[in-house]
């Protein structure tokens, strides 16, 4: 999902080209739709923020050149539109850093897959106990592809903090790998149920 | 904070593309003084690498028509099995690629008028040249709205079984993404799911021809009794007697497998029953199953196929997790 945006060009959306539109959204919805549904839980109110996001850039179009990137300008209007949602449901958010849970949508193994399921399984429990803000740098390096100066800016933390929350991360994984095998069945069914968040 | 070690660090940094040279020697040094941190820098590699969570393509449509159909303030005009929308625009671009996409809609007249059939329903529609259509679930069908040009133009995604109106004149083509069908008069089933490996034509009556990639030169004609099935993957076209008549079963609401894999199962339940299925496991993927499951529910079906070749099955949240 690490694709640059470069080859989008901003200036044809501006004039009201549709067809640009529907190929900025094709490049970025899927990322962002991950994101909104990390801090949501909740895929149509994950599709809703997005969409209500595209409609917002195509509404401001006019104003799309002064945009300096329009990768982090996505990002942070997910962000802020999630917040809000959150904000209705629970008073006590008012930030991004105040999230206690982070949805990590489980990940469907390459038909090619290189890794055993156990490993794979082992890898994906580490990663549900991972603490919220832990779990949410980790997602949008990992998944989002987003560099740890993008995800600094985006999160509002520093650069060492980002590079601290992905090593964690990559810590706790790394130690899952080496553990003993123990009632394979119920991990399964208890980090599925995990990280739908029942 | 936890204390992280610098080999945590340095290897997090090399997953993102975020290392330095410095740093590149630092974790080489590292990893020549423990093996099993190398076995596991494999591990880390791989999985970052290779695994992502799949967005389910309806939720990747779902935001690009609904966001199109906002932004062009279009409001659906409700007739009989019909919707018009210029987000058909989205779903082309989705379902075909964009330089496929380009092409069609550079055209002067770029109004479109699609069909859908949404998942878990099937849909009868006739079009303007009295050709008739049954859709199966989760497809769509975009014609130009100036359908009375010199050709008969439609684009298909997902399956549809054609009875095409006669009409010498003007020749009726289907776009779909990775082939071509132009035919005069006849009845065939087509089937060209964007998340499938194969598109494949079932003809009963009449002749088509096949175009795409696998034939720079000379036509490909298919003949009634016969499937053609091209691998998206390599460009290969097999043709066969087709003696089954899963094409036509669809139709009147069957639902019957014939040595399906698993994983190509999961994926025509997801679209009749609107589910979200994850196979964890490789090897149950390739599992394969026939019979009739015409009248059994969802999780019936499941059931009946894991007591025929075992396999576990477990409801969490909004999908159905399948392993060993």
């Amino acid at each position: 999902m690490d694709q640059s945006g470069e080859n989008i060009n901003l200036s044809l959306i501006q004039n009201g080209n549709h067809f640009e539109f529907a190929r900025l959204m094709d490049r970025y919805s899927d990322a962002l739709y991950l994101f909104a549904k990390g801090i949501l839980a909740s895929s149509p109110l994950a599709e809703e923020v997005v969409s209500d996001i595209f409609v917002k850039v195509w509404q401001t179009r006019h104003q799309l050149d002064k945009v300096a990137n329009i990768k982090s300008y996505l990002f942070n209007a997910v962000r802020n539109q999630a917040i809000t949602y959150l904000r209705k449901q629970h008073s006590e958010v008012v930030s991004i850093e105040d999230i206690n849970h982070y949805y990590f949508e489980p990940i469907d193994a390459p038909d090619e897959s290189a890794l055993k399921e156990e490993q794979l399984r082992r890898i994906y429990k580490a990663i549900d106990y991972l603490a919220p803000q832990t779990k949410m740098v980790f997602s949008l390096a990992k998944i989002q592809g987003l560099k740890y100066k993008e995800i600094a800016e985006l999160l509002n933390i520093s650069v060492k903090t980002v590079d601290y929350h992905v090593a964690s991360a990559v810590k706790k994984i790394c130690e899952s790998i080496d553990k003993e095998e123990d009632g394979k069945g119920l991990q399964t069914l208890s980090l599925f149920l995990a990280m739908s968040g029942c | 904070m936890d204390n992280i070690e610098e080999k945590y660090r340095l290897l997090a940094r090399q997953l993102n593309g975020e290392l330095n040279d410095a740093e590149h020697e630092l974790l080489t040094d590292e990893l020549n003084q423990d093996e099993t941190f190398v076995a596991k820098q494999y591990v880390l590699q791989v999985f970052w690498q290779k695994f992502f969570p799949k967005v389910k393509s309806q939720s990747h449509e779902r935001i690009m028509t609904d966001t199109m159909k906002r932004v062009m303030g279009i409001k659906e005009v409700k007739r009989p099995q019909m919707t018009i929308w210029y987000s058909a625009i989205a779903i082309l671009v989705v379902a075909l690629g964009i330089s496929l996409a380009r092409n069609l809609l550079v055209d002067k007249n770029n109004e479109l008028i699609q069909y859908v059939a949404n998942v878990g329903e099937t849909k009868k529609v006739v079009l303007p040249d009295g050709t008739k259509v049954d859709l199966n679930a989760g497809s769509s069908l975009v014609i130009q709205k100036d359908f009375t040009a010199d050709k008969r133009q439609v684009i298909l995604t997902g399956e549809g079984y054609f009875d095409v109106a006669k009409d010498a004149e003007k020749p009726f083509e289907i776009t779909t993404s990775h082939l071509k069908v132009s035919v005069l008069g006849t009845r065939f089933d087509l089937k060209a799911y964007a998340d499938e490996d194969e598109i494949k034509a079932v003809l009963d009556e009449g002749k088509i021809q096949l175009d795409g990639e696998f034939n720079k030169q000379q036509p490909v004609f298919l003949k009634p009794g016969y499937a053609a099935t091209l691998n998206k993957n390599t460009g290969e076209l097999q043709i066969q007697p087709h003696k089954q008549q899963s094409a036509e079963q669809w139709r009147d609401g069957k639902l019957v497998f014939y040595n399906h894999t698993l994983a190509q199962i999961a994926r025509i339940l997801e679209r009749r029953f609107n589910a979200r299925i994850i196979i964890l496991n490789d090897e149950v993927k390739e599992y394969r199953f026939s019979g009739d499951f015409s009248h059994a529910n969802l999780f019936e079906l499941l059931g009946y196929l894991s007591a025929a070749r075992p396999f576990t099955f477990e409801t969490s949240g909004e999908y159905i997790v399948i392993s060993k």
